[in-house]
């Protein structure tokens, strides 16, 4: 095991990483974050950590402080010099990065001064403002949940601007988090040229969508589209989601696709229905009609064939 | 702008001396401490932060936390700070001097707890600053699976948002408010329904 990852190291860092471990907990792949967050992990070494550098898009940003009290790292890495306070943590703005999706590089350096090193993305959803020190009003504002997972925010103010926003239960930090944030008036410039589904599917199956996503406006729109299958076509339901989304972000005069396979449950019962992208209340949506048949299963397995 | 600056840290060196003697039995003037999370008095609930920062004329050796009277462990120090760095440029990496952690305040029991953290130099000589903040939160401390979590009843009231909430079957009535120091809103108040 050493010495394959060894020699997969010596190509990638030019340098023996084989006992160095690394876990960056926060921010999770592909997660939405807004405001002061952490940036977490933990990692270990046979000879020892001496620094974790962080990178933001590819850019040196700085050290994150190591020492942080892990008994379970510890437990598991008992021989490892310090793996009970192998913990490394830092308060992050996120909100201080451009809206859209980055990229976050951990690199983490023994003290022999060979590294390993993890690689993800995250997207950044925020306000006009980084960080505002005024009060955040929801006086105009219309506040409701969706669902039952979201709660969605028309027309609350930061800063004089109006803004609408979507908040998600976030099980690192066990509570609600920001997860869109669009400046009203924004949603009215996003269009959906086209959106391509098949006019039938079997359940237990999967069919093929493309949806394209374009922004007319002059501002950055970061926004997701959930895909459901319902029987009404102006109305969806937590029941109805198919566990699918696409994330657009989008800079000014922008467009995008988002295509790819999403799966028809097999316990869905043939009939005609709608199959919907919905991204909030104010923003447009795309319905389509679809045809599900009763799929064929055989042991207990309903798939494509 | 300097000269200012730097006189005024000087009489703080003065006056913040003969107070810590008192205090700590040791000469502590010469460091400075700021803990910016958790805010006095504040809620808090689930996973955030413990920030702030700690600088010293003979460098920073360790931030110990302590909550309740209780040693936790050392807070991780050498954070980012640009603002810290240029307010006390003659102070030994007072440009890293933040120290951060997160914690899951959920861990501990629904109510007002102190913490305290202690700031050591290389010389053993101690600074400390103590607070207090309240803790909110559902009957588990942590929750793996979200799918457990659901909400209805959802409204605004002020500038604050409420809402019913279930969570591992067990039915709650929650308060988020908006914290600055977040940028966020946050669990304020959890109530077993």
């Amino acid at each position: 095991m050493w010495i394959i990852a060894g020699i997969l190291t010596i190509a990638a860092n030019g340098a023996w990483a084989g006992d160095i471990e690394l876990s960056l907990e926060e921010p999770t792949l592909g997660s939405v974050y807004s405001g002061v967050a952490n940036i977490r992990g933990w990692a270990v070494g046979s000879e020892g950590i001496n620094r974790v550098e962080l990178y933001i898009d590819g850019q040196y940003e700085n050290n994150i402080p190591v020492g942080g009290k892990r008994t379970d790292v510890g437990d598991t890495y008992p021989t490892y010099p310090n793996s009970a306070n192998s913990g490394f943590s830092m308060a992050f703005n996120y909100s201080e990065k451009a809206a859209g999706t980055h990229s976050i590089r951990v690199r983490v350096i023994d003290q022999d001064g060979d590294s390993k090193e993890t690689t993800r993305t995250f997207i950044v959803v925020r306000f006009d403002n980084p960080y505002t020190h005024n009060i955040v009003s929801l006086n105009d504002a219309n506040v409701s949940g969706n669902n039952g997972k979201t709660i969605v925010i028309h027309g609350m103010t930061v800063d004089g601007e109006s803004y609408d926003a979507r908040l998600d239960w976030r099980t690192e930090i066990q509570g609600y988090a920001f997860s869109e944030i669009t400046k009203v008036g924004q949603s009215d410039d996003i269009v959906f040229p086209y959106f391509l589904s098949p006019s039938s599917g079997v359940a237990g199956r999967q069919i093929n969508i493309e949806l394209q996503a374009q922004n007319n406006g002059n501002q950055s729109a970061i926004f997701r589209v959930y895909f459901f299958l319902s029987k009404d076509m102006s109305t969806v339901s937590s029941n109805e989601y198919l566990n699918v989304s696409c994330e657009f972000s989008l800079p000014p005069r922008a467009s995008d696709i988002c295509a790819g396979p999403i799966g028809i449950p097999s316990e869905v019962a043939a009939g005609s229905y709608f199959l919907i992208g919905y991204v909030a209340d104010n923003f447009p949506a795309v319905i389509n009609p679809i045809n599900i048949t009763s799929g064929e299963c055989r042991d207990d397995y309903c798939g494509p064939q | 702008m300097a000269v200012v600056l730097q006189s005024y840290i000087i009489n703080r060196w003065i006056i913040a001396g003969i107070l810590t003697i008192a205090a700590n039995g040791a000469w502590a003037g010469d460091i400075e401490l700021s803990l910016e999370e958790p805010t006095l008095g504040s809620v808090y609930s689930g996973v955030a932060n413990i920030r702030g920062w700690a600088v010293g004329s003979e460098g920073i050796n360790r931030v110990e936390l302590y909550i309740d009277g209780q040693y936790e462990n050392n807070i991780p120090v050498g954070g980012k700070r640009t603002d810290i760095g240029n307010a006390y440029p003659t102070y030994p990496n007072s440009a890293n001097s933040g120290f951060s952690m997160a914690f899951n305040y959920s861990e501990k029991m629904v109510g007002t707890h102190s913490i305290r953290v202690r700031v050591v130099d290389q010389d053993g000589d101690s600074r400390e600053e103590t607070s207090s903040f309240q803790v909110a939160r559902f009957e588990n401390p942590y929750f793996d699976d979200p799918s457990q979590v659901s909400l209805s009843n959802v409204r605004k009231g002020g500038n604050s948002i409420f809402y019913d909430m279930i969570v591992d079957g067990k039915s709650y009535s929650v308060r988020l408010d908006w914290r600055t120091e977040v940028q966020g809103y946050v669990l304020a108040q959890i109530i077993r329904n």
